[in-house]
C-alpha cells in the first residue's frame, strides 16, 4: 500500500509540496519528498493502514471536495492510493468540507488529516 | 442600493443621462461614485425591482439613518487550527499590543472604509455583515485564507515568510473573496477561479493605494509586499503590472504568472491555476488604471466593481465574458466613445483577451 500526495494552492502558489509513503512494512514505513525523508512511526503507519482498511476505497475517486464549502486561498491535495494488488485510486481533497458522499466514510478523516499535517511538516523541514 | 443607503435616494429617480452628467462633472468623489453605482444598476434587471420598491415607498432608508459602521472581531487560534479561536479585540477596543491582532483589526477597518466610501458598500454582504478574522493560525503557517465565513492569517515561518497580516492588500484580498461570494459567486476553478482571484488582487491593491492616497502611476501594483523575509529574492507574491516578475528565488522558484493569454497555464493544480492565470486580468486592470491616470478607484475601479455586480457575470464566466462586460460597463458609465472605454478595450487587447466589436460590446 502506497500513498502519494501533492499539495498545491494557497494564497502563494509557490509552496507546492509532494510526498510518498510506502506502508507495506508498517515497522519501516518512510515518508519521502525529494531529498527529504523521515521514518513514519509504527503507530502512525498502523493508523493509516487501519484508516484505509476501513474506507471504501472504490469511492475515493475524483474531486471529493464539497462545492461551495472550500472558501478561497486554501490548499488542494491530489492523492493517489496504490493498493497491494497494484490497483490505483486518484482523488482530490481540500481544507474545506468533504463531499457528502464520503464525508462520513470511516477512515477518510484520519487519512485527510495525516496528509494535511504531513504536507505542512514536509514544507517546514524542507525549507530548513 | 437605494434601499440601503440614504445617499442614493435622490439618484434613484434621476434619468441615466443626468446621472452620467453628474458622474462626469462633479468634483465630489463620493457623489460621482453614487451616481456611477446608480447608473450601473440601471443596466440590470434589478432596476425595475428597485423602482417598484421606491414607488411603493417602503424600502428607502430614512434620511437620517446611521452611517454604516464596521463590526470587527479579531480572534487568536493560539497556533492551533481551531476556528475562530479566542476573542482578542472587538469593535472599539483599544490596541492589544499583539501586532497580528492589531494589524488585522486596522486592515479590516481600512478595507471596510474603502468599500463604504468608494462604492457605498456596507461590508462583505452589503448588509453590514460582521467582520471576523483569526490570527496565529497553526504553527509557522505560510498562508492566509477565506473559509466562507471569516478571514484567517498565519504567522509565517519566519524563514521565508513574515506574518500574513503585514500587507494591507492581503487583508483586502481575503475580505474581497467574501464580497465576490456575495456578488458574482465566481466558481473557484479555472478561468472563473482566476477571475475570482484577480478580483481579490484588484480590490486589495486599490485598498492599499487608497490608504496611501496614491495615484495609479505612484502605486507599486504588488500583492504581498513585505511578506517575504530578507532571505527571499523577491519583491512580493505577485506583480499586477508585470506578472511573472515578482520573485525568482532558489527555494521558491520563479514567479509563474503569465502576462498574456498566449502564456496561459493549463494545470490541474491550484484549482486549475487560479493564482497563476489571475496575472492576465490583473494586468488588464492595471493597464486601464495607468491609462486613465489619477486614482485607480475613480474610474477603473468603478468599471470593475460595476462588472463584479453585473447580473450578466455568471458564476462560470471566463476571461472573454468578463472583458466584454467591462467594456460594456465602461460604455454605460462613461459613454461608448469615451477614453475610459477605449482604455478598457486597449488593455484587454494588450493581454490577448478578445472583446467583441465596439458596437456589439456597447450594446451588451
Amino acid at each position: 500500500m502506497e500513498i502519494t500526495f501533492q499539495r498545491s494552492g494557497g494564497l502563494f502558489p509557490g509552496l507546492d509540496v509532494s510526498g510518498t509513503v510506502d506502508l507495506s512494512d508498517e515497522n519501516h514505513a518512510v515518508l519521502k519528498s525529494g531529498n527529504y525523508s523521515r521514518q513514519v512511526t509504527p503507530e502512525d503507519a498502523r493508523s493509516l493502514r487501519a484508516a484505509l482498511a476501513g474506507a471504501n476505497t472504490k469511492l475515493l475517486s475524483g474531486d471529493l471536495r464539497q462545492p461551495g464549502k472550500q472558501g478561497a486561498d486554501r490548499y488542494q491535495y491530489d492523492v493517489k492510493l496504490k493498493t497491494g494488488s497494484g490497483a490505483t485510486q486518484s482523488f482530490t481533497i481540500g481544507d474545506g468540507d468533504l463531499a457528502p458522499a464520503v464525508a462520513s466514510m470511516p477512515g477518510i478523516k484520519t487519512l485527510a488529516d495525516w496528509i494535511k499535517s504531513h504536507s505542512q511538516d514536509i514544507l517546514q523541514n524542507r525549507s530548513k | 442600493m437605494c434601499k440601503h443607503h440614504r445617499q442614493h435616494s435622490i439618484f434613484c429617480i434621476l434619468p441615466p443621462h443626468i446621472l452620467r452628467e453628474i458622474a462626469k462633472n462633479t468634483t465630489d468623489n463620493q457623489q460621482r461614485a453614487i451616481a456611477l453605482n446608480t447608473l450601473a444598476l440601471d443596466q440590470t434587471s434589478r432596476t425595475s425591482r428597485i423602482l417598484e420598491q421606491f414607488m411603493a415607498g417602503t424600502t428607502i432608508r430614512p434620511m437620517f439613518a446611521a452611517a454604516p459602521a464596521a463590526q470587527r472581531s479579531i480572534f487568536t487560534a493560539s497556533n492551533t487550527t481551531d476556528l475562530p479561536g479566542k476573542i482578542q479585540r472587538s469593535e472599539g477596543d483599544p490596541k492589544t499590543g499583539d501586532v497580528e491582532v492589531d494589524e488585522a483589526y486596522d486592515g479590516l477597518g481600512a478595507t471596510f472604509d474603502f468599500y463604504e466610501k468608494i462604492f457605498q458598500r456596507n461590508s462583505i454582504d452589503d448588509q453590514g455583515m460582521a467582520l471576523k478574522a483569526t490570527v496565529h493560525f497553526d504553527k509557522n503557517y505560510d498562508n492566509a485564507f477565506w473559509n466562507g465565513e471569516q478571514m484567517v492569517f498565519g504567522d509565517g515561518d519566519g524563514q521565508l515568510f513574515n506574518r500574513f497580516t503585514i500587507s494591507l492588500d492581503v487583508i483586502g484580498h481575503e475580505l474581497t473573496h467574501g464580497v465576490t461570494d456575495n456578488t458574482a459567486k465566481l466558481v473557484y476553478q479555472g478561468q472563473p477561479g482566476a477571475l475570482n482571484e484577480s478580483m481579490s488582487d484588484v480590490f486589495g491593491s486599490m485598498i492599499k493605494q487608497f490608504s496611501l492616497n496614491q495615484t495609479a502611476d505612484k502605486a507599486d501594483w504588488l500583492i504581498g509586499a513585505g511578506l517575504f523575509t530578507k532571505a527571499v529574492h523577491g519583491k512580493a507574491l505577485r506583480s499586477m503590472k508585470s506578472p511573472g516578475t515578482a520573485y525568482d528565488d532558489p527555494q521558491l522558484g520563479k514567479d509563474p504568472q503569465p502576462a498574456t493569454m498566449s502564456k496561459f497555464v493549463n494545470t490541474q493544480s491550484d484549482n486549475g491555476g487560479v493564482h497563476i492565470n489571475s496575472g492576465i486580468p490583473n494586468r488588464a486592470f492595471c493597464l486601464v488604471a495607468l491609462a486613465l491616470g489619477g486614482h485607480s478607484w475613480e474610474k477603473a475601479g468603478q468599471i470593475w466593481y460595476t462588472t463584479l455586480r453585473d447580473a450578466n457575470l455568471i458564476t462560470t464566466s471566463n476571461f472573454a465574458l468578463f472583458a466584454n462586460l467591462t467594456a460594456k460597463n465602461a460604455g454605460h458609465l462613461y459613454g461608448s466613445s469615451s477614453v475610459e472605454r477605449k482604455a478598457v478595450l486597449d488593455a484587454w487587447k494588450t493581454v490577448g483577451v478578445k472583446v467583441k466589436s465596439q458596437a456589439s460590446a456597447a450594446a451588451g
